[in-house]
């Protein structure tokens, strides 16, 4: 604030005002030139600088000396030599300049000082200015070195209200707070402000934030209010609002002279910081039970209607049952209100409408909820009257709403569509007679069953069985081998049977013939050895290498002994061809427990 | 020895259709009640009968009319679907709940059931679990059986093997489907609402913030795995989607 010397208001310039004035009349013609004396702060705080400004303007002024400071009581002259600037302005002809001095003073001590008129020589004429009132004040919280505690630009939330209800709306504004020097260029929130616990809606009201000056803890900062939210808090208890985070673009303006400038005004230095307020801390109070009424967590000033859409309406149509809730207060919260409904009515999914003015500094608006009911019988309903709580927080009690009781009639269907209840009744037929009964417990499950089991396993065994079958036909068929050990006692037996067919037929040799193929026969299929071009010596041999007892082998000797002699000299009774076949099966099959 | 076994035989037989007598004998005396209004007493010798563990679907129909007359509807509601689990009162049972689903003042959204969900419970309610048990093993032993052959004859053995895998797939497809129905029957039951309103909360607790509200009549899917460490509480899906907990004593459940 610029303050300029008053001097009309100086007791002494009063008495002399006679000659004063006969001065200003003399000076009219004689001298056309107009001197001030301004200083940038009235009111500054110790340590911090200021300006003293000598103006000298006028037209015809040949030779302007520089102004003399006298002594300054409390406070510092930075340079005795002023900063001298000069404007020139041409007026319908007319050239005026205009001369300014400006010293750079620092205040050292508090109090209320004047600066002393201050002495100019202009055209060889001595002038002095007005003197000006200056009050030097402490300063705010300062740290040791002489420094504000606080940031040169910080931001907070600030709340309207710190102990609401649940349901009740508090304003809470993002508050920038600047040094002198700055200038703040943009703002732009960023994501992350956590608002747990509440509803939020932003306000619509702030177009252009405006900075005020103001001081705080002794400090001077300008302050601008940037955005505003309503909130409701939808619980009681303690909530917090997180620190709101907000890029801001400022620029360092080197001139103080003009506090109350343009908030976005323009200068050099542009930077861009990131800012977040405290958390706030909100106590939420508990709201009071409602007595005897229906509560649809509706706080504020708020009223409530209820209406039907017709007084009739055919059975199984529908007709709307229509609440409205409208005015200040949280109308996005509001809940359904639970009538209590006659039997006799379906009721079908409701519908809720609502507008929200946000402008201002509350959220107003309306809210309607819509039923749709549908009775299901002729006759007359009525919906009993209700008493609808509102909780005004100005107050801090209950604003009881009394919705009057509404009939409507419910005329019957012309084409019978719907059946009333009595009549359906007669559909349900009871089961009488012979009911076919069981057990009710519950059978365990199928899979732990041993049928279950049984029956599974079944067809495994089965594919077990029939995979072994095949396997075996298959080695069969491709080992000769292992078909040979395979069928070599049913073939020796073939073989024996034949010896004993045709004994009575008395063919000696071929009996014996036989015989011998049916022993070197057996011994070579399961021995593996060749069928043919064995000597019956060379087969006992290879039998002798298998471990034959000494008693078996004797006797395989005298048997294929025996057949060699019969072979080249037949001869025996039909009853040593008897005997030597017994001997032989004899024989074969102890071979074949043997090998 | 033979003699003492069919002695035994006949004397089991008189004492279960002794047993089975005296069940229809108070069944039959409960339908005179019904018939005479004595819905309470009449329910009360019902209640007697399933006490003692019989059941059939007759029973069920006539304790729901006999709920429905007493203004019960949403036990009225749950004894008729049990009764239209029955084939012989299928049809009785779901004509009567067409009347007291129209009874009911609030009507549940409800959500279509999704594909699966629907062919599962098809498979359920048509065949049951030993059912498609059955259907499998019979694929199962005609599969077996066809690949036994294809190996022993060996001028039908390419038709023969495929028409094994097919049966064999098909057995396997069906085990599976008995696997998953088995799990969803033991998993999952049916609730019906028998109180005339109640919360779903989002957790087994009344301070939990709720999700929903359920009324009289409306039926749910109860998850008795998640619900076994909450004797008190089911953990319930609504027939809108939703999911949440209501308290045990809101419901019946088959």
């Amino acid at each position: 604030m610029r303050k300029i010397g008053d001097i009309v208001s100086s007791p002494l310039v009063l008495l002399l005002f006679p000659l004063i004035l006969f001065s200003f009349a003399e000076n009219s013609w004689a001298q056309d030139f107009q001197l001030e004396a301004t200083v940038s702060e009235n009111q500054v705080f110790i340590g911090e600088q200021f300006t003293i400004s000598v103006e000298v303007t006028g037209s015809s002024m040949r030779n302007v000396s520089l102004p003399v400071l006298p002594e300054l009581e409390g406070m510092r002259v930075l340079s005795s030599t002023p900063s001298r600037s000069t404007s020139i302005s041409i007026i319908n002809g007319q050239t005026t300049t205009t001369t300014t001095y400006n010293f750079s003073i620092i205040a050292r001590e508090t109090g209320e000082y004047t600066i002393p008129p201050i002495s100019i020589e202009i055209d060889g004429e001595e002038r002095q200015t007005n003197p000006i009132r200056v009050e030097v004040i402490e300063k705010g919280q300062l740290s040791q070195d002489g420094r504000s505690q606080r940031p040169e630009i910080y931001l907070e939330i600030q709340v309207d209200e710190s102990n609401p209800v649940p349901g009740q709306q508090i304003v809470a504004s993002v508050v920038l707070f600047f040094r002198q020097g700055i200038e703040v260029t943009s703002f732009q929130p960023t994501a992350g402000w956590r608002t747990d616990g509440f509803w939020k809606e932003e306000l619509q009201n702030i177009s252009q934030p405006q900075a005020e000056s103001i001081i705080i803890d002794g400090v001077r900062y300008r302050t601008a209010t940037l955005i505003r939210y309503a909130l409701f808090p939808n619980r009681s208890g303690e909530l917090t609002l997180s620190g709101f985070p907000i890029n801001v673009g400022i620029r360092t303006q080197p001139s103080r002279s003009d506090p109350f400038g343009s908030f976005f005004g323009s200068s050099a230095n542009q930077r861009r910081v990131s800012l977040e307020s405290e958390p706030v801390v909100l106590n939420v109070r508990t709201l009071p039970e409602a007595r005897n009424a229906t509560t649809i967590n509706a706080v504020g000033n708020l009223r409530v209607e209820r209406r039907l859409s017709k007084n009739e309406v055919v059975t199984g149509e529908t007709i709307e049952l229509v609440t409205q809730v409208e005015g200040v207060g949280n109308i996005p919260l509001v809940r359904r209100p639970q009538y209590n409904i006659p039997d006799g009515i379906d009721f079908f999914t409701p519908q809720e409408n609502s507008n929200v003015e946000r402008r201002g500094m509350a959220i107003r608006g309306d809210k309607t909820f819509t039923e749709l009911m549908a009775p299901r019988a002729p006759g007359t309903y009525s919906l009993p009257a209700e008493r609808i709580a509102v909780y005004d927080p100005q107050n801090r009690r209950y604003r009881y709403i009394n919705l009057p009781a509404i009939e409507f009639e419910a005329l019957p269907a012309s084409n019978n569509q719907f059946t009333s209840a009595d009549l359906r009744t007669v559909q349900l037929t009871p089961v009488t007679g012979l009911a076919v009964w069981k057990n009710s417990d519950p059978a365990g499950s199928v899979f732990r069953s041993f049928w279950f089991w049984l029956l599974l396993i079944v067809p495994a065994a089965a594919l077990i069985v029939a995979y072994q079958k095949r396997k075996f036909d298959l080695r069969l068929h491709s080992d000769r081998a292992f078909a040979r050990v395979h069928f070599a006692d049913q073939l020796a037996q073939d073989r024996i049977l034949h010896a004993r067919n045709i004994v009575n037929e008395d063919r000696p040799k071929e009996i014996y013939n036989s015989l011998h193929k049916a022993v070197t026969g057996f011994l070579t299929d399961k021995l593996s050895l060749p069928e043919a071009g064995l000597s019956d010596q060379e087969l006992l041999e290879k039998v002798t290498e298998h471990g034959l007892n000494a008693d078996l082998l004797k006797r395989l000797r005298g048997i294929l002994d025996k057949c060699a002699t019969i072979s080249y000299a037949p001869s025996g009774t039909r009853a040593d061809f008897r005997s030597d076949i017994i001997k032989t099966e004899k024989l074969i099959s102890e071979l074949k427990e043997q090998l | 020895m033979r003699r003492y076994t069919f002695l035994g035989l006949i004397l089991f037989l008189i004492f279960s259709v002794a047993e089975i007598a005296a069940q229809q004998s108070r069944f039959d005396e409960a339908n005179e009640m019904l018939e005479e209004s004595q819905y309470q007493d009449a329910i009360q010798l019902y209640k007697s009968i399933a006490d003692e563990g019989y059941e059939s679907g007759a029973l069920w129909l006539n304790m729901g009319i006999a709920y429905s007359q007493l203004d019960s509807l949403g036990v009225s509601k749950f004894y008729l679907m049990k009764a239209s689990r029955f084939k012989e009162t299928e049809d009785l049972a779901e004509e009567s709940l067409e009347y007291v689903n129209d009874r009911f003042s609030r009507q549940s959204a409800v959500l279509p059931p999704l594909p699966w969900d629907r062919f599962f419970n098809y498979l359920g309610d048509r065949f049951g679990v030993s059912g498609l048990v059955f259907i499998a093993l019979l694929f199962l032993y005609f599969g077996v059986a066809l690949l036994i052959w294809s190996w022993f004859r060996k001028e039908f053995q390419k038709l023969l093997k495929v028409s094994a895998a097919i049966l064999l797939s098909v057995c396997l497809l069906f085990f599976l489907f008995s696997v998953i129905v088995n799990y969803q029957q033991n998993r999952y039951g049916t609730g019906v609402m028998v109180e005339r309103q109640g919360a779903v909360y989002e957790q087994p607790r009344e301070e939990a913030p709720v999700v929903s509200m359920a009324f009289e009549g409306y039926t749910m899917r109860v998850d008795f795995k998640e619900s076994e460490e909450h004797p008190d509480w089911k953990y319930i899906r609504l027939e809108n989607g939703m999911f949440g907990w209501v308290q045990d004593s809101l419901l019946m459940v088959f």
